[in-house]
Parts: structure tokens; sequence; C-alpha cells
């Protein structure tokens, strides 16, 4: 040990005796007989360091039963999205008590200043371009705001909310459990009996159906305000006129709620997947930050279609 | 005891393991080397069902864990703990946090509690003052003294390492041998040592399995190994370029 020679302190004289191996044989030598200089390599090794000796344990600690439930296979095997999305709403019951105010805090709250400046920005632009086509068309102003409350409620504010999440939310999931997942963090999970669905996905995805609509709500009234504000400085439009919401009926406000819960389950689903599944380092983990953007942002328009077209059925049916 | 019976694993084209058997016994320092590639860590890691061998059994005291759940793993990784090659430690807690989270889990202790047993494990590895600090400013021997901190909660019979002295200084890495020697003779624990660190497998190994094309090539004592004359043996030992040994 001490010695800086790599055979160690066991570097006697080598013994054919028990090899059952040649230069010739390609097979395994066989010996049975273990070293009978332990003790000795012991004392040498707890001299040397005796910093770094350990204590025989003698604590048992009673061991609790496992909880059985549903876990993504091990790494060889792939599954889809649907599959990462069964496993986690199976290990909502699983989740530790504090994990899902916590991600509440990191996916909503800190999103907020995000979802908001956006929201505001586009709300304006938006009021301003309906109000320039209006103005060339028929000199009147008056439905602007009607039509872009409905607008706003029964699928912008939702839409570009759930937009703002795919990027900055989404991003962040994929990125964090896709470098965990390359950096055997994952595994290190699951041997310390963590189910990563239940430790990383499953608080991330109660807490985005939460906060989404949240999120929404507040999105959609910055966004109503800074129309409000565009409308009355560009076209000089009474904000009581503006903010006439006489075109908004329930199923508008239901298909806006529906989206954002729906858009809410889609991003942490398409991110944690992505993360899931990563594979080959650094560039893995920005492949997989890529695909749970696109993934994120896709699943929201394609659900923001069908969900809009459920609604314009539905709509259609009751004014029959 | 683990036994690894005719075991077989391919990753796609590339045979990685073809038909390895291997035991080891209770109480032993076996160590398991090999060229890069070899299969090495591969092998361990099928023993607590982070991979599963195409073909073959890995036996734990007895009972055959190839095709286990992830369920059924759950007594398995109790008495089988793994240190893997960096560590791996969880970058958003900190020390004391990542050994208390095998004992909030496997054991459902409180968070406090955990804690409190957490300082003990970090103290028999000498890294309680750093309970509070988090992995990332760590240097590896200090996160690998905490990886083996955290595979103690557990009071595994069996520690599987994977390359425990790679990346370490000439200090930490004996400081490292020394931890699992002492395992081994006052815990009792059974430590499979994936590793090239000629000076450990020399110093601290019973017994030496080496593992060349997938199967075992050699396999006893370090003098034993030592003594082999087979040349890829010998050009593995020697650390020569020339000679047979063919790396991947």
């Amino acid at each position: 040990m001490a010695s800086d020679d790599p055979p160690g302190p066991q570097s006697a004289a080598p013994k054919q005796k028990g090899l059952k191996g040649t230069a010739q044989s390609t097979k395994p030598v066989r010996v049975s007989e273990k070293p009978t200089r332990k003790s000795d390599r012991s004392a040498l090794m707890t001299n040397e360091f005796a910093g770094a000796s350990l204590s025989p344990s003698a604590e048992t600690l009673s061991i609790s039963q496992p909880v059985p439930g549903f876990v993504l296979p091990a790494d060889e095997a792939r599954g889809g999205p649907l599959k990462t999305l069964l496993a986690a709403v199976y290990a909502i019951p699983r989740i530790e008590p504090g994990a899902i105010a916590e991600q509440m805090h990191l996916l909503g709250f800190r999103s907020l200043g995000f979802v908001c400046l956006v929201l505001g920005f586009v709300g304006g632009i938006l009021v301003y371009q309906a109000g320039i086509q209006a103005l060339r068309i028929v000199p009147d102003t008056s439905t602007i705001g009607p039509a872009y409350i409905e607008i706003l409620v029964r699928d912008l504010a939702a839409s570009l909310t759930a937009l703002m999440l795919a990027t900055r939310v989404g991003a962040g999931i994929a990125a964090e459990i896709g470098s965990m997942k390359v950096t055997d963090q994952l595994d290190a999970l699951r041997l310390s009996n963590a189910d990563p669905v239940v430790y990383l996905v499953a608080p991330r995805l109660v807490a985005c159906v939460l906060v989404t609509p949240l999120l929404t709500i507040v999105g959609g009234a910055v966004a109503l305000t800074t129309g409000a504000l565009t409308g009355l400085w560009v076209f000089d439009i009474n904000p009581v006129t503006f903010l006439d919401g006489r075109f908004v009926d329930g199923i508008d406000l239901g298909a806006g709620l529906v989206k954002s819960v729906a858009f809410g389950f889609a991003i942490p689903v398409m991110s944690a997947h992505a993360g899931l599944y990563t594979s080959g380092g650094s560039q893995g983990v920005g492949n997989a930050t890529t695909r749970a953007v696109v993934g994120s942002s896709l699943a929201v328009i394609v659900l923001g279609f069908l969900i809009g077209a459920l609604a314009e059925t539905l709509s259609a049916g009751a004014g029959q | 005891m683990i036994e690894f019976v005719g075991v077989h694993k391919r990753f796609g084209e590339k045979v990685i393991l073809d038909g390895v058997d291997l035991k080891a016994d209770a109480g032993e320092i076996l160590f398991v080397i090999g060229t890069s590639g070899a299969g090495k860590s591969v092998l361990i890691q099928q023993v607590v069902g982070l991979l599963a061998p195409d073909r073959g059994q890995v036996l734990v005291d007895g009972q055959d864990v190839t095709r286990l759940s992830e369920a059924a793993f759950y007594p398995i990784r109790m008495k089988c703990a793994l240190v893997f090659q960096h560590a791996t430690l969880f970058d958003s807690m900190t020390c004391a946090e990542n050994v208390a989270l095998p004992l909030r889990k496997h054991f459902k202790l409180s968070r406090a509690q955990a804690n409190e047993r957490a300082l003990e494990f970090l103290a028999q590895v000498q890294m309680e003052s750093f309970a509070s600090t988090y992995p990332a400013t760590l240097g590896d021997g200090l996160r690998k003294r905490v990886a083996v901190a955290r595979a103690l909660t557990l009071d595994p019979k069996y520690i599987l390492f994977d390359e425990p002295t790679t990346s370490l200084d000439p200090v930490s890495a004996r400081r490292v041998d020394a931890l699992i020697l002492d395992l081994s003779r006052k815990r009792g624990a059974t430590c499979i040592v994936v590793s090239h660190d000629l000076r450990s497998i020399f110093s601290i190994a019973d017994r030496v399995a080496m593992l060349y094309k997938g199967q075992v090539r050699a396999l006893g004592t370090p003098t034993e190994i030592r003594a082999s004359l087979d040349p890829v043996v010998q050009q593995f030992i020697t650390g020569s370029q020339e000679g047979p040994l063919e790396t991947t």
C-alpha cells in the first residue's frame, strides 16, 4: 500500500501454484482459496488512514413495506408521452408533501412576470392592428373591444400563456430531468427507492395543471388592460365601450378554461417525457430541450384547435 | 452471495457480455478489471436492475433477479448498494439531504429524522462538516465519500463500486481503498469493485476477475493474477502498448 509499486503489500513472489490458466490457455483462472493475510492488510490500511475507519454497523432500522406502483421501465425500454402521462397520474397519490407547492412557486409564480409582459404587449399590438383594419373597412371601433374580449377568453389568453410556459417551463423541466438522466441521477433515485416519476414528474404535472389556468386568468387580465389602454390612447375608444363582454358566453368561458387545463397537462408531460428519455450527454440534453419546447408548443396548438372546434360545434348547436 | 451465470448482454450489434460466469463470495472484495468498454459496469448494474441481461441469470442470495419488476427490486436494492463512477449526487440537495433521501424513501423516516441519521453516516466518512454543502462545490474525492455514505445508509450486505478511485488524487484514492477494506472487514459487506486502478487491485482485493471480450478471462487472487502467464492479462497489468490485448 505504501509502496509505489502497483502490486502493493501483497507483492510476494509470483506463485504458480493454484493457477490453472497459462499463456496458452484462454480459459479463466479459477482459484477458490482466499488470501490469508486479510487481518494484516486491514491493520495496515486502518493504521495508515485511521481517519477513514468505519465503525461497525450495529443499529438496525425497521423497514417499511414498499409501495408498489407504476414506474417507468429500465433505460432500454422506451414508452410514449401517453405512458409518461399515465405513470405521472398514477404517481400523484405518492407525491411528497410540499413538493407541489414548491413546483407551483417555481413553475407558476416565477413565470408570472414573463407571461404578463408577453400578453400585455401582444394585447396592445392586437388591438392596435384590429383598430387599423376596422377603420379601413368601417369607421366604427365600437365592436373591437367585445370581439377582442371574446377571442381573449375563448382562445388567446390560454394559448399565449401556454406557449410562453412551453418555452420557459417546458425547457426547464426537460433540461433538469435530462441532465439528471445523462449523469445517472435518475438511476440513483431509483436505487434510493425514489421513483423518478413520483419525485420529478408528478409534482410538476399537478403544479402545472393548477397554475396554468391561474396564469391564464392573470395574463388575460393584463392583455385586457393593455388592449383597453391601447384602444383609449390610439383610437379614443371609451373603456366602458371597449370592456363590453356581450359576445362572451358560457361556451367561450368553458373553452378557455378547458384549454388552459389541457395545456397544463400537456406541457409537463411532453417536457418530462423528453427529459426522461434523454441520451447522449450535453448534446442529448440540448436535443431533449428542443424536443420539449417543440412538442409542448405543438401539443398546445393541436389541443387548442381540437377544443376550439368542439366549442364551436357546441356553440353552433346551442344557437340552433 | 452474488452469482452471474452465463450472462449475455448486447447493445445493438455490439456484444458486451458473452456468457459471464462469476461468483462473489460472502465478505470478500472482488475486483472486476478489464479494458474500457469490456462490460464491467454493465455487469454490476444488472445486479440492481438498472440493466437486464439478454440471457443468463444474476443471482443475489440465490434469487434470480434478472426479470424482476421495479417494485420487486425493492428488497434487492435494500441489500445491494451501488456507488456510481461519478458519485451521482443530486445537485439540488445538500450532502446531508443526499444521504437522507434513501432513509426517507426506504425507511419512511421523517425529513428531520433522516437528516439526523444522515449526519451519523457522513461522520463515518469524515464528511459531517460538509453536511450543508451542495455537491457541486466539492471535489471528486469528497463527492465519492458522500456517495459511499449514501450507500451505507441501508446497511447493505453487498456494495458495488463502479471505478471508485478513477479521477481521484493518489491520497484520496487510497482513502477510498481504506474505506472499501473497512466495509468488508468490519461490516462484513461483500464488495464488488470495478476498477483499473492497479494499486487498489493489488492492495485490497481478495480476488480479481478480468473481463475480456465479454467473458471472464482470468480469475484468482491478486498474486495469482500477477503471476499469470496469459499475455493478455500480463499486458493489462503492465500497461504495455505491445501485445495481444485488444481495446475497444
